[in-house]
């Protein structure tokens, strides 16, 4: 894309702003269904940004990796708002969708097909753990169904690779879990909060060698919607906008399909220096990494190929501690799917991008956070989409 | 597709339309790609169109059941009951020898053993009467089988 096109999509961008955002509670939440946690966030976010149903147009619906049913239909969110829905979009892309919905909000704002749009995902994850483990066992079937493979199996293919390729080391993957735990240890709704050393990390049980537990992300029900509204609408709203100044998207191949791709490069690369041109920003502009983190070794990959260090050097970036709170690169300050909680991580990450470029993250908070890079990705390293969210 | 369940409770794959010719190989102790009739690209999975040169016309080619392991993870944590007796067990991605396939599957070895780089070998295992699935083992495991028939 020429650079007066990526000007062009920027400037078109600032028609629309991020003016609500919320959480559910995360965990296990038994006595919730799906709808009552996406209804929760929805009503959440609009009064976060000042705003009610009846502002609602659009709605943008993030699919959860277990449970998608509740936001399929858009018919189905204007009967239960109780007021048609002028725009409904979901980008089907497993966890890379969230910052593809968000970005496909912003344009669709500012090109005025809908006023309000609310991005929304998770849910309650239903059944038993078992039937969760089982459901993500294969995702295909014919090619890989009968191996007994885990989706961390496919992630741990990567991890494996790498560490041949590189010398990455074990040590180098927890160190994400452990710099992602100490920020979770200072948010309240974190599900995981006592902090861990790199020997906890490489002392949990494994998993799927070289993917120990605790270099897996977690598995729980809780929802949360983010408002996205029109530069007009915002100025009315209770928080300063933040706007999203660039984006792009990368879907490269099938996941779980094809195993015959490189898998020491992914799209990630071409996401990144498009979200970031499209923004005018340079890496050492961005303040806050919120990357989707279902496993130790996504957010390594995605450090590297998003360009914030050469291919093959994300573990020895990462050892030194600048992922950690007081770092140089602050990331997943919420606390990641890996501490946190883990049920729509990617629009989890935008949240929390949106919160602490308000600068309301309390213990947490990155002094002077302006500039995020929010990445999603759909495993295993296969379908990629990049924000750069700024305040204003 | 829903995975048809064995009598050991492991799932096996009900095959599509456009990949029959590969299980039907396997069933014979062969295996077969896919290969691009124009360009002479290797498809896996199987495809409609060439994503190399968007040819339409493919043939099924016999390939050598042998590669190398690209990679590799050893599960310790079974995605289902019917695999708890194997654990640990190790999954490998294997680079098929002269192609630019790779395919994933069990690597029935010592898992202490299993390593990037391993030369390995296809084998056929039989499953159903109507599946038979492909593995891999260690090559010079093969070729000590071989050694110890002769």
């Amino acid at each position: 894309m020429r650079k007066t096109d990526l000007a062009r999509t920027r400037h078109l961008l600032q028609e629309a702003a991020i003016v609500g955002v919320y959480t559910t509670a995360q965990g296990d939440l038994p006595e919730r269904s799906s709808d009552s946690l996406l209804l929760e966030s929805i009503e959440g976010a609009l009064a976060d940004a000042g705003l009610s149903i009846e502002d609602v147009d659009g709605i943008a619906g993030g699919r959860s990796p277990t449970d998608s049913a509740a936001t399929a239909f858009p018919g189905y969110w204007s009967e239960l708002l109780g007021r048609p829905m002028r725009y409904y979009s979901t980008v089907d892309a497993a966890a890379a969708a969230h910052s593809a919905n968000i970005l496909h909000a912003a344009l669709a704002v500012a090109a005025g097909l809908a006023e309000t749009i609310v991005v929304v995902g998770g849910g309650s994850r239903g059944g038993s753990r078992e039937d969760s483990v089982r459901k993500m066992a294969y995702a295909h079937g014919e090619f890989d169904v009968s191996w007994g493979t885990l989706v961390p199996s496919w992630f741990a293919l990567a991890a494996r690779r790498h560490m041949h390729e590189f010398g990455t080391t074990a040590e180098h993957l927890a160190e994400i879990a452990v710099a992602t735990r100490s920020w979770a240890s200072m948010h309240p709704q974190a599900i995981m909060k006592k902090t861990l050393t790199i020997a906890d990390v490489v002392n949990s049980r494994m998993i799927s060698d070289p993917l120990h537990l605790l270099d897996c992300c977690l598995s729980n029900d809780g929802a949360g919607a983010l408002v996205v509204t029109s530069r007009a609408r915002a100025t009315d709203c209770r928080h300063p906008p933040v706007q999203v100044l660039g984006g792009a998207e990368d879907y490269t191949f099938q996941g779980y399909v094809n195993v015959g791709h490189d898998w020491l490069v992914s799209g990630a690369e071409h996401c990144g220096l498009k979200a970031l041109g499209m923004a005018g920003l340079k890496h050492d502009d961005i303040d806050l990494l919120e990357i989707y983190d279902c496993f130790t070794i996504t957010v390594l990959r995605m450090i590297e190929d998003l360009g914030f260090c050469k291919r093959g050097e994300g573990g020895p970036f990462v050892a030194d501690g600048k992922l950690r709170p007081g770092g140089s690169h602050p990331l997943n300050t919420h606390g990641g799917g890996l501490s946190w909680g883990h049920n729509f991580s990617g629009l989890a990450h935008g949240i929390e991008a949106v919160r602490q470029i308000r600068g309301e993250c309390g213990a947490r908070q990155v002094p002077g956070a302006r500039t995020a890079l929010v990445h999603s990705q759909g495993g295993p390293l296969a379908m990629h989409s990049t924000i750069v969210l700024a305040g204003t | 597709m829903n995975p048809s369940d064995t009598g050991s409770g492991k799932p096996l794959p009900e095959p599509s339309d456009i990949a029959l010719p590969f299980w039907t190989a396997l069933r014979a102790g062969q295996l077969h790609l896919q290969q691009c009739n124009s360009c002479g690209h290797f498809n896996h999975p199987p495809r409609i169109s060439c994503p190399q040169c968007h040819g339409k016309a493919f043939s099924w080619t016999q390939v050598a059941p042998r590669g190398t392991v690209y990679s590799y993870t050893i599960v310790h944590r079974a995605p289902m009951p019917a695999f708890k007796a194997d654990l640990p067990y190790a999954v490998a991605l294997v680079d098929i020898e002269g192609t630019s396939v790779k395919l994933l599957s069990n690597l029935l070895a010592s898992t202490d053993h299993v390593h990037v780089g391993m030369p390995v070998d296809v084998v056929f295992e039989p499953a159903s009467d109507a599946i038979t699935l492909f593995k891999f083992v260690p090559a010079e495991q093969t070729r000590e089988a071989c050694r110890a028939q002769n």
